[in-house]
């Protein structure tokens, strides 16, 4: 009897796990199969260029404008931080074995040990921290470099966001998902309002990118920065922007929403770093 | 008796005199109370994760206005404040039962 109940038991978590797994998967398939259908000449891959697979003039006008790309400079610098050793005699190789392969596809991933999601900017901070250093800030400059030179080694690799099976990591994904959808800020917009229910609009003078390859290209050397920044730079003006309150670059909450935001965008190749409006 | 009432007088000149360096004007009581009220509201919405962009620097604002003593300023400013707060809360309430809407299925 007791056998009997603990098999029913254990069918029916198994049952539940695989239910919460279809989660992400079919939220991805949705989320891809809603872009296709209002975009239907670009491909999976066209996503990763944004406005630029949308709009032929703008096209012209950003290939014109990568041909002396400013974002090759911060990817020699990058090149140059990651292989200068720590005072310590060890280096970023130590922590990133495999970066030669490309690793920017496989982040944000789950750290099942910390029990939270670990973006590529969070472990090379807790790698320089391993080693002695000092952590860089999160949104531009060195950590921008660090990242658009490991971004550059991933290109063509296609994004490969993993939720595995583990409550916590689908937690995590369903905080980024609730996150996205949710509106804020006192002009009350979510992200999904501007970049999957509105992509293509104008906003002011720009045109608002489809959410789905967003997160391919980053770092990004956007014009109106005149610099490289992060993805979580970009999180914390758009929250400005609809007169929210930013979060931290690398809180918790940015992490989760940066897992999720990602994981829409399984399949699409790395093709950054890239210049944006 | 002219012992107990001089004694008396210096007593209510004494109270006088220590209210005298304590008295708080009906304006500022008020600005304080109306700026307790709004720091309440953007701090119940912040533990939401829901505060606004500016109810902090409406407070600052408040503040600096009312140490100027320009009470009407504070005031003005401090209720603004309120409002944002109290309307980022709603906006946090109605999201959690709403962004469920809005996901692409």
């Amino acid at each position: 009897m007791q056998r009997r109940i603990a098999t029913i038991l254990g069918v029916c978590l198994a049952l539940m796990t695989g239910l919460a797994q279809a989660g992400p998967q079919k939220d991805i398939d949705a989320f891809q199969m809603f872009f296709k259908n209002q975009f239907p000449g670009v491909t999976l891959a066209g996503f990763g260029d944004g406005i630029y697979a949308i709009d032929d003039v703008r096209r012209d006008a950003w290939l014109n404008f990568e041909e002396f790309a400013p974002w090759e400079e911060d990817v020699e610098k990058g090149d140059k931080l990651f292989h200068t050793a720590f005072a310590n005699g060890k280096g970023y190789a130590d922590c990133f074995p495999n970066y030669k392969k490309g690793i920017r596809q496989d982040y944000p991933q789950w750290d099942a040990d910390r029990g939270e999601v670990m973006t590529l900017e969070w472990a090379i901070n807790l790698c320089r921290e391993a080693n002695g250093e000092k952590p860089l800030k999160y949104k531009k400059g060195a950590i921008a470099q660090l990242g658009a030179y490991l971004t550059s080694l991933s290109k063509g690799n296609k994004t490969n966001v993993v939720i595995p099976d583990d409550p916590r990591a689908l937690a995590a994904y369903e905080d980024g998902k609730r996150f996205y959808y949710s509106k804020r800020g006192q002009l009350n917009f979510s992200c999904a309002n501007c970049h999957v229910h509105s992509p293509g609009k104008l906003i002011r003078a720009n045109l608002l990118s489809p959410a789905l390859g967003q997160t391919s290209h980053f770092p990004v050397y956007r014009k109106k920065w005149k610099s490289l920044g992060t993805l979580q730079r970009r999180y914390g003006g758009c929250n400005k922007q609809v007169r929210a309150k930013p979060f931290k670059a690398q809180s918790r909450e940015y992490r989760n929403l940066e897992y999720f935001h990602t994981a829409m965008s399984n399949g699409v190749p790395i093709n950054g770093p890239a210049s944006r409006q | 008796m002219r012992k107990l009432s001089y004694i008396v007088a210096v007593m209510g000149a004494s109270l006088l005199v220590a209210s005298a360096g304590n008295t708080v004007s009906a304006d500022e009581q008020s600005f304080n109370a109306s700026y307790e009220a709004a720091d309440a509201a953007r701090k119940k919405a912040a533990s939401m994760n829901y505060e606004w962009r500016d109810t902090g620097k409406m407070l600052k604002k408040a503040k600096e206005a009312a140490a100027k003593g320009d009470y009407m300023t504070a005031e003005k400013l401090a209720k603004k404040a309120k409002m944002q707060g109290e309307m980022a809360v709603a906006q946090a309430k109605e999201q959690e039962q709403l962004w469920q809407s809005a996901v692409v299925k």
